[in-house]
């Protein structure tokens, strides 16, 4: 009985096996779709989609097609790709070069067309700002293809017009490091607005500045490239996959990649984070997340540090800091002993000021809130000396307007020494301004007629000492009634205000790029004041107010409906630091 | 004596050798096999139910997991393709720059992806142009799945056999899940679908390992089941057991056997009952014995007290009958018959006591090795002269070779010549025939008659005492009535057979069979007891 027993119990297991053994993982079903999932076709945001070409369209019609289709949004080239022939398809390269025009003249010419461009604008393939041209010629070579006409050799760039490339490019910043790897330095780019902009930034940022400048330097090693693009998470994370060897990344190239690109980035205002991986590897903070905020490279800041957003100004002579109506003194020298102090300059971290005595040809040093400390006459006999200027170095520049031969002097440990800045020194020179990185001096330049604006490169070696002053570039001002310049004040690390007068009774400010690149900035605030307005009042800080001063009363120009109380009797020279 | 054929079968247990008798037998045996497997069936319903369940859990989370990461990568894409420079227009390089960190992502996170070329041509995986995961043989993507995404479509996934050239990690081949969904490429504006595989491993490690803890669970329940089975059975069955073999005592004549009672419960109660109803039998049993035992002593004590006065009556019979001569006709004619009543008389007497001997146990065998035919040629003998009376002929068939059976010659004889005469009362003028047959067991004697026969179920009447078969009929040849009955008594005492059978019309056959030896049990007869010449009418 145990025997049958046994048997039955075996065919029960076996009865189970079976069961069980009918049971598995399926390996085919039907197609199911997701529930969740979104249509591919809805491409967002196609604003022009232009029309490919049709059959039997003559060469003009090619032509001015294919002018058409380049101005497709967001920015792409696929239609217009559909306009040459097959060999110029794979040979056009349109991301080499943006040419701009405002005006566009009628195709001349049956096979080998030539179009007449006025006011001509060339950008180079990372969107820095080239040329000016009043006029260029565009010529384009059709072929017969498959009995239709294709357009066969032509330029290897976008050709758009001024307006389209306003409307669908954004100034920005790329961030190189200035020699001394101690600062940040932007250089000022043109960049496709909306999702391609993080996507531009980077490769951008990919393309290494000319070493040989001595101005900026990369840490991004040569042959790393954008993998595919920036995507942005919707949480604000941008992800910047780079080809190349990350060995060859030490973690302070690392630290320093992080800085610039998260500087760069942060100027797409979607991004919150960023996540940086090179050849598969990830490059996180040091805390071991691979996201970093928007706070890394802090202290690479190109406007400072610890710089400090308070006023500075003369009272009777003395030096005080505070606000707007609310001034208090300062222990200084400066602010205890009257000097005779005509104008003055400080420091970007509030710490030490320059002064200019009131006969304008001497420069004292001295602390700003130590008790005890020494003032440091540090130029002598100068002639007519401009309120001195500092960058992130706690250098002082100084300008010796000399009567029309102008020098430019720079102060650095308690010694000046004189700098030839070429299309500057020697000149008539109304007022230098240097950026905060100490990368950049901007001049003005009185003319006969026309005073003009020019920006210079200041070149480091690799210690932080100043070499030399190159690339001399003259800012575009439309003229506009008296084209004398009363102030010119920094906006952005990269862009100047500048206060001219229309005439006697209306002044306008207009903001322009220190790369020399047209149109003016946009800056949000007002352009145009009444009433004599003689000097700016700006720093180079985000959210930073602009005051415009016409004797004592003050205008703040980002916030015009804000009530400013008038300047108190006796209160001079009013600035920021640097 | 060992054959070759049981020696093979020897090793086989009792059961398979004996199984269906046992199976009929054992209630014990069909209640715990038929509960096993009603257990096995139920336990093995409820786990396959149960394995679905897990089975359709599991897939269903694995799911809804890769669908959204599938999802994820995919939107992933889209968002790096959107952001992708307008003027990058090299739609070979985009390509690879999509898909490889998807695939190295697939790499480190155990799924396989596969990039179409573009759709709407009605070109297919097979035809080349994807790019993929090294290793990923491209069958692995369904037909079905590739012809829903030859248009535009939403994500879309189903289940399917993944297959490798080259081992993948984290993908083994086997059943899979696969993931479609579509991109398109700024480049050349075209869309085309990615199709993300992933294992479905884990899950059927999961659910073999589910499956055998049922298994490893459902064989002791299946044992447990067995046992209890067998024990609550056993509880039940003993008692019936019990009660069976004291029946089969009680049948055997041990009526003092009693069934033993303990408790309260169905079965003590049908053991009080099976008791009383055994006292009862006793009783009455007890009651007839006693009746019949009177009965028979009353009729030995009758037969005995007849016998002083029989024998009286006798001689004075003897001395009349002597003086026939002297007598007158009617009164000589007188003494005749009464001479001729008391020969039957003392005949019925002789055979009442005779029977009463066998009723009181008397009756005692002296065995000796008897010859039936030379039994039967003496008994034909012995009754010729009635046989030529009554015209008719008997015959012998002699076998030709001595028919042995150990027995009393005395009583084998009575009993031959009680059924040849028998035979010759009912033979109608026509022939008896006796047959004679032997064999190593046994020895037989038979004797037919052609008569009138006997009737349905007489055959087994005609041993009855005082039995015949007409009323009407008139005893011819002085049978006193129990002489059947006596040779039947006879026969018991030699552990023997003997038999009857008869058809109206055509005529009855008797046979006796009786052991060679006294002491071994008869299995067979070497005669048939229906006549060959009777047996094609059957």
């Amino acid at each position: 009985m145990r025997v049958l027993r046994a048997a039955r119990g075996a065919g029960a297991l076996a009865c189970l096996a079976l069961l069980a053994g009918c049971i598995q993982m399926p390996t085919s079903g039907p197609v199911v779709e997701s529930q969740v999932s979104t249509e591919v076709d809805d491409a967002p945001g196609i604003s022009f989609d232009p029309r490919p070409p049709r059959p039997g369209e003559s060469v003009p019609e090619i032509v001015d097609g294919f002018l058409e289709a380049m101005k497709e949004t967001p920015v792409r080239t696929t239609v217009a790709r559909q306009f040459l022939s097959s060999a110029a398809q794979e040979a056009w390269v349109p991301e080499q070069q943006i040419i701009t025009y405002a005006e566009l003249g009628d195709p001349a010419g049956s096979t080998s067309v030539r179009l007449q461009m006025n006011d001509v604008n060339l950008y180079d393939a990372r969107g820095t700002w080239d040329r000016t041209l009043p006029a260029r010629q565009l010529g384009l070579t059709l072929v017969q293809e498959g009995g239709e006409w294709r357009i066969d050799r032509l330029p290897d760039a976008l050709v758009v017009p001024d307006s389209w490339f306003e409307d669908w490019y954004t100034r920005v910043s790329l961030y190189f490091f200035d020699p001394t790897t101690e600062v940040l330095v932007p250089e000022p780019i043109f960049a496709p607005r909306g999702e391609q902009l993080a996507s531009a930034l980077v490769r951008g940022l990919l393309t290494p500045p000319d070493e040989s400048s001595r101005v900026s330097r990369t840490y991004f090693p040569v042959g790393t490239s954008l993998e595919l693009s920036v995507p942005i998470s919707t949480a604000g994370i941008a992800n910047v996959s780079l080809t190349g060897d990350p060995d060859a990344i030490d973690e302070e190239t690392a630290d320093r990649m992080l800085a610039q690109l998260v500087w760069t980035l942060r100027q797409e205002p979607r991004i919150r984070a960023v996540e940086l991986s090179v050849g598969g590897r990830n490059f996180g903070s040091t805390g071991g997340s691979t996201q970093v905020g928007l706070d890394v490279g802090s202290e690479y800041d190109p406007n400072g540090v610890r710089s400090t957003g308070e006023l500075f100004a003369l009272d009777d002579g003395l030096l005080v800091r505070g606000t707007l109506g609310a001034f208090e003194e300062t222990l200084g020298p400066l602010g205890q002993v009257d000097l005779g102090l005509e104008s003055i300059g400080v420091n970007i971290d509030g710490t030490r000021a320059a002064a200019v005595s009131d006969d304008g040809t001497e420069v004292l040093l001295g602390q700003v809130e130590a008790i005890d400390s020494q003032v440091e006459r540090v130029v002598r006999g100068a002639v007519d000396l401009q309120a001195p200027v500092w960058d992130y170095r706690d250098r002082v520049w100084v300008l010796d307007r000399n009567g029309g031969r102008a020098r430019v002097l720079l102060v650095v440990d308690g010694r000046a020494r004189e700098v030839t800045v070429p299309g500057v020194s020697r000149r008539a020179v109304q007022e230098i301004l240097v950026s905060r990185d100490g990368s950049r001096l901007v001049a003005v330049v009185r003319g006969e007629k026309v005073d003009r604006v020019l920006a210079s490169r200041i070149q480091h070696d690799d210690t932080g000492r100043v070499l030399s002053l190159t690339g001399l570039q003259e800012l575009p001002l439309t003229v506009e009634g008296n084209a004398r310049i009363r102030d010119v004040g920094w906006r952005s690390s990269t862009s100047v205000s500048v206060l001219s007068d229309i005439n006697d009774e209306i002044s306008q400010v207009r903001t322009v790029s220190v790369d020399g690149s047209p149109a003016e900035v946009v800056t949000g605030g007002t352009a145009r004041l009444r009433g004599g307005t003689r000097r700016l009042v700006s720093v180079p800080l985000e959210g930073s107010e602009v005051y415009a001063l016409a004797g004592r009363s003050v205008t703040d120009l980002t916030r015009l409906e804000r009530a400013v109380p008038d300047l108190p009797p006796g209160l001079t020279h009013l600035t920021f630091a640097g | 004596m060992i054959t070759p054929g049981r020696s093979r079968l020897d090793w086989l247990p009792a059961v398979l050798l004996r199984g269906p008798g046992f199976w009929r037998r054992s209630i014990q045996a069909r209640v715990v096999v038929s509960t096993v497997l009603l257990s096995a069936v139920v336990v093995g319903i409820v786990g396959a139910f149960l394995i679905q369940q897990t089975r359709d859990g599991l897939l269903e989370h694995r799911v809804e997991a890769v669908v959204t990461e599938a999802e994820s990568e995919t939107e992933a894409a889209r968002a790096a393709l959107t952001a992708t420079l307008g003027v990058d227009v090299d739609e070979t390089r985009q390509r690879d720059d999509l898909v490889t960190p998807i695939i190295e992502r697939g790499a480190t996170r155990g799924f396989a992806v596969v990039l179409s070329p573009p759709i709407g041509d009605g070109s297919r995986l097979a035809f080349g142009g994807a790019k993929f995961t090294q290793g990923l043989d491209l069958s692995s993507v369904p037909p079905s799945l590739e012809a829903e995404f030859e248009t535009a479509s939403p994500t879309s996934w189903t289940y399917t056999d993944i297959r490798t050239t080259v081992d993948i990690p984290g993908l083994p081949d086997g059943p899979g899940v696969v993931v479609g969904s579509q991109v398109r490429l700024p480049a050349d504006d075209n869309t085309y679908t990615l199709y993300y595989l992933y294992s479905l491993s884990e899950e059927t490690e999961t659910l073999a390992l589910v499956s055998q803890s049922l298994l490893v669970a459902g064989v002791p329940l299946l044992l447990l089941v067995a046992g209890l089975t067998w024990l609550v059975t056993r509880q039940v069955v003993t008692p019936i057991r019990m009660a069976r073999r004291v029946a089969e005592r009680l049948a055997a004549g041990h009526l003092q056997e009693r069934l033993r009672v303990t408790g309260e419960d169905d079965l003590a109660r049908l053991a009080t009952s099976f008791n009383q109803m055994a006292s009862n039998l006793q009783k009455q049993i007890r009651q007839l014995e006693e009746l019949s035992r009177l009965q028979r002593r009353f009729v030995s004590d009758v037969s005995h007290e007849l016998r002083t006065p029989i024998t009286t009556v006798r001689m004075a019979s003897d001395v009349i009958h002597d003086a026939r001569p002297f007598l007158d006709p009617v009164t000589g004619r007188a003494a005749e018959l009464l001479q001729k009543e008391l020969d039957r008389f003392e005949t019925l007497l002789a055979d009442l006591l005779e029977i009463s001997r066998f009723d009181a146990g008397a009756a005692v065998l002296e065995p000796e090795d008897v010859d039936l035919v030379d039994v039967a040629r003496r008994v034909v003998d012995m009754t010729s002269a009635l046989a030529a009376q009554r015209d008719t002929r008997v015959v012998v068939h002699d076998p030709g070779e001595p028919c042995l059976a150990e027995a009393d010659v005395r009583r084998v004889e009575r009993i031959v010549r009680n059924l040849v005469t028998n035979a010759i009362d009912h033979a109608e003028s026509r022939d008896v025939e006796i047959f004679v047959g032997g064999e190593a067991h046994a020895s037989a004697i038979a004797v037919r008659d052609h008569g009138v026969g006997l009737g349905p179920g007489e055959s087994a009447m005609v041993f009855n005492r005082f039995w015949r078969a007409d009323p009407a009929r008139a005893r011819t040849s002085g049978g006193t009535g129990l002489g059947l009955s006596i040779s039947l008594e006879d026969t018991h005492l030699h552990g023997g057979w003997l038999q009857a059978w008869g058809r109206p019309g055509e005529g009855a056959q008797f046979r006796l069979t009786l052991p060679r030896h006294l002491s071994t049990p008869l299995r067979h007869s070497p005669l048939p007891l229906v006549p060959d010449d009777a047996r094609e009418t059957v």
